[in-house]
């Protein structure tokens, strides 16, 4: 006969756990708080909100077990879920109904029988009493037990064994629930459920991060700006496109958050770019602002209007006006480029992807114009224009005849003296146009970001966890071989009073059949120092009021450790250390009066979290009466929630 | 259980009358016959056992024994009903049609009911 191993040791596991039903007390889920000195604190108390060091790690271990115990109701059908409350309280109820049932069927025998001896009020009265009393009793029984039971409680009450039938019912009782414990560890062994956990770090005025948690890492991960729902990704394609979106979503944000930062060095990089591009465009300013080159233009407009019958002097002409168009184009699109560039340093939260596209637009628009303008200005070479001077020549003694000799001699001057600077402005303007291929820089530049952010944005804002008609997407990290995980504080970069909200899903067939959400805040715990900067009053011996100064103080604090004793979890600060929170320290003052600078330093003693401070010193740059008393507010401390609300 | 003859009216209405007289005595009436009533009186009686001193099953083949009062009274005037629970005080307290009657869990409400009222 073949052995399966596996059922025996769940069997003799099983069998043992029924006749120890205490040891099946053990919660799914327990943490062990891990200290910097090398404690270890177990979390013991069954609470969803723990209070841990900023120096900690948590580690998470799972007891897929003692799913089929505590939470068996979880595991079981719904109807055994509805019921599970009502067992513990029938199985209490049974346990009055066995022994005060047959009590009052005696008494309301023994009263009957007295009844029919001899009447008598009292008696019927407590007859009655107990009539009322068992029925009470005993249709509580059939209330709770008949919605799921019904077929063993008409098996019990068809049985003619009244003095056992609640005997029977609480044994039928017990069957049910060692029922459940089967069939949930069938569950497990069967690996139909699946384990998710997942952790989010909220910190206040940041957005929410999933944090890397070994063997679960981003089976589902958390929300972020641009996806505010949480994101459930349970394939492997999913987990891989979740990491990715956030990952750019990190490099998208660090990269206009950067951009902000005037040390950073991309700052820097587009600080010199812009310093360029508003020389640049000053140049260009200067030229086509001094209006020699327009009235150039102009001129040769006006002259070559006199001309007109020579084809390429017309030719020119068309030209000229053309350019002239063309560079207030040019003029007008630089301009709009200046006030882009300088937004992008004024505005943080300008979205990529509109800027990238007003500047793939310009760009577009300018490089055309760059190319025509290019190209119209290449067509008037030197040698052409020597060429017209010639022809000019050569058609002035036909000119002459006609024309007055004021335009002669404007025309002869013009082609001798202005042809020069002509040519000179046209070459400028050329080089100029080529300096402008920096606006590449600034569109490749932007490109990158856009492409991000694009892609960021396609990214639906929940992904639906697979549902029950494709479970072959669900991934197959069975509840049996849930490992265990820590949640690593110190690798994270976390401040007091930080939420790390764990999250433990354990799904049948994409159905949440179990959830746990345990919420774990960072303290401070021992001796910690902290630094405020305040605006007080203080009063000098010197002085007959109060007058405002500021000041910074280093301040001492202690937290004691929560630690458990008999059962209950004591220390941890309560009122004392968390509200009032007292702190002592060091202060140093800066006195302003009658236009010079004076220091203090004395000793503070603080409330209520440093919002509060007291203190006594000495000003060493008075002589005689030194002493000054203050009392102010640290002014971080009450500007922070302020700059919460507006963030 | 009482089961009241058929063949004697007079002994039968007698019989039910002192059945329901008994003041200290919760009375489950079965009425009819013919299409399982034999059933439910018989598990009637399994319940009546449990409490046998003040619990007591009568059944009532023959409906021509009760007045035209007592079959509006008891039977609600629906023939559907086939069981009727008094209490102490005779007063027809729960009534139950076929299909509720065959199981024992109504029928022990039944009693229970009447002892509370």
């Amino acid at each position: 006969m073949k052995i399966n191993f596996k059922r025996v040791v769940i069997s003799l596991f099983l069998m043992a756990v029924l006749i120890l039903p205490l040891f099946g007390q053990e919660s799914f889920i327990t943490f062990v708080e891990c200290t910097e000195e090398g404690r270890d604190n177990p979390l013991l108390e069954n609470k969803s909100r723990y209070d841990v060091d900023i120096n900690s790690s948590v580690e998470v271990t799972f007891h897929p077990i003692a799913l089929t115990f505590d939470d068996s109701y979880f595991l079981s059908s719904p109807k055994i879920k509805r019921l599970r409350e009502e067992l513990s309280k029938l199985t209490e109820l049974l346990a009055v109904a066995r022994s005060d049932i047959p009590e009052y069927v005696r008494s309301i025998n023994s009263l009957r029988m007295q009844l029919v001896e001899e009447y008598s009020f009292e008696v019927e009265e407590r007859f009655r009493t107990m009539l009322k009393a068992h029925a009470f009793l005993y249709e509580k029984v059939i209330d709770i037990l008949r919605p799921s039971y019904e077929e063993r409680l008409i098996e019990v009450l068809s049985t003619p064994d009244y003095d056992d039938e609640f005997s029977l019912l609480a044994e039928h009782i017990n069957n049910i629930q060692k029922e459940s414990y089967v069939e949930a560890l069938s569950l497990i062994e069967n690996n139909e459920l699946t384990l998710n956990v997942w952790c989010i770090h909220v910190s206040k005025g940041k957005e929410p991060t999933a944090i890397h948690l070994s063997n679960y890492d981003y089976l589902e991960a958390g929300s972020l700006n641009i996806m505010p729902k949480v994101i459930v990704a349970r394939t492997k394609e999913e987990d891989s496109y979740l990491k990715e979106s956030i990952m750019f979503h990190e490099d998208l944000r660090k990269f206009l958050k950067d951009l902000s930062d005037e040390d950073s060095e991309i700052h820097q990089t587009f600080r010199q770019l812009r310093k360029q591009f508003f020389s640049d465009l000053k140049d260009f300013e200067d030229l086509f602002g001094s209006r020699d080159l327009q009235n150039l233009l102009y001129e040769i407009n006006e002259a070559i209007k006199q001309l007109i019958f020579r084809k390429e002097i017309g030719a020119l002409k068309d030209t000229s006006e053309e350019l002239l168009g063309e560079l207030e184009d040019i003029f007008s699109l630089m301009n709009e480029h200046s006030l882009l560039v300088e937004g992008l340093f004024k505005q943080k939260d300008v979205d990529p992807i509109i800027v990238y596209d007003m500047l793939s637009d310009r760009m577009s628009r300018f490089d055309d114009l760059k190319s025509e303008l290019s190209e119209a200005a290449s067509s008037i070479q030197i040698e052409r224009i020597k060429d017209l001077v010639v022809q000019f020549d050569s058609s002035k003694e036909e000119a002459v005849t006609f024309l007055p000799d004021d335009l002669l001699r404007r025309i002869d001057e013009f082609v001798k003296d202005k042809s020069q600077s002509w040519i000179t402005s046209f070459s400028n303007i050329k080089k100029i146009l080529d300096k402008y291929s920096i606006f590449s820089f600034y569109k490749s530049a932007f490109e990158g970001l856009a492409q991000r952010a694009s892609f960021v944005k396609t990214i639906p804002e929940e992904v639906e966890p697979p549902k029950d008609h494709k479970p072959e997407r669900i991934r197959d990290v069975a509840l049996e071989e849930a490992l265990p995980t820590v949640i690593d504080i110190p690798r994270t970069n976390r401040q007091e009073n930080d939420i790390y909200n764990l999250y433990v899903r354990v799904y049948r067939k994409g159905a949440i059949m179990y959830g746990n959400d345990c919420t774990f805040r960072i303290k401070k715990y021992g001796f910690y120092s902290k630094w405020t900067g305040n605006l007080i009053f203080a009063k000098g011996e010197w002085q007959n009021s109060f007058q405002p100064a500021t000041s910074v103080s280093w301040i001492l604090h202690h937290r004691s450790r929560p630690k458990e004793k008999k059962g209950n979890i004591k220390g941890g600060g309560g009122i004392l250390g968390n509200v009032i929170n007292l702190g002592i320290g060091l202060n140093s003052v800066v006195f302003s009066t009658d236009g010079e600078i004076e220091y203090g330093m004395g000793i503070a003693i603080t409330f209520l979290n440093d919002i509060l401070q007291v203190g006594y010193g000495m000003n060493f740059q008075k002589e005689g009466r030194r002493g000054y008393f203050f009392i102010g507010a640290s002014l971080f401390d009450l500007l922070k929630p302020t700059r919460e609300n507006s963030d | 259980m009482l089961i009241l003859p058929t063949d004697n009216k007079e002994k039968a209405r007698n019989l039910l009358d002192l059945a329901i007289a008994d003041k200290y005595t919760i009375t489950m009436l079965v009425l009819g016959d013919g299409q399982g009533e034999d059933q439910i009186a018989s598990k009637a009686d399994i319940r009546a056992q449990a409490l046998a001193s003040t619990r007591r099953v009568v059944w009532v083949r023959d409906l021509s024994l009760l007045t035209e009062d007592e079959r509006l009274s008891y039977r609600k005037g629906s023939e559907d009903v086939v069981v009727c629970t008094l209490n102490l005080d005779d007063k027809p307290v729960v009534h139950l049609d076929r299909v509720k009657a065959r199981n024992i869990i109504d029928l022990e409400l039944a009693f229970l009911k009447a002892q509370q009222e």
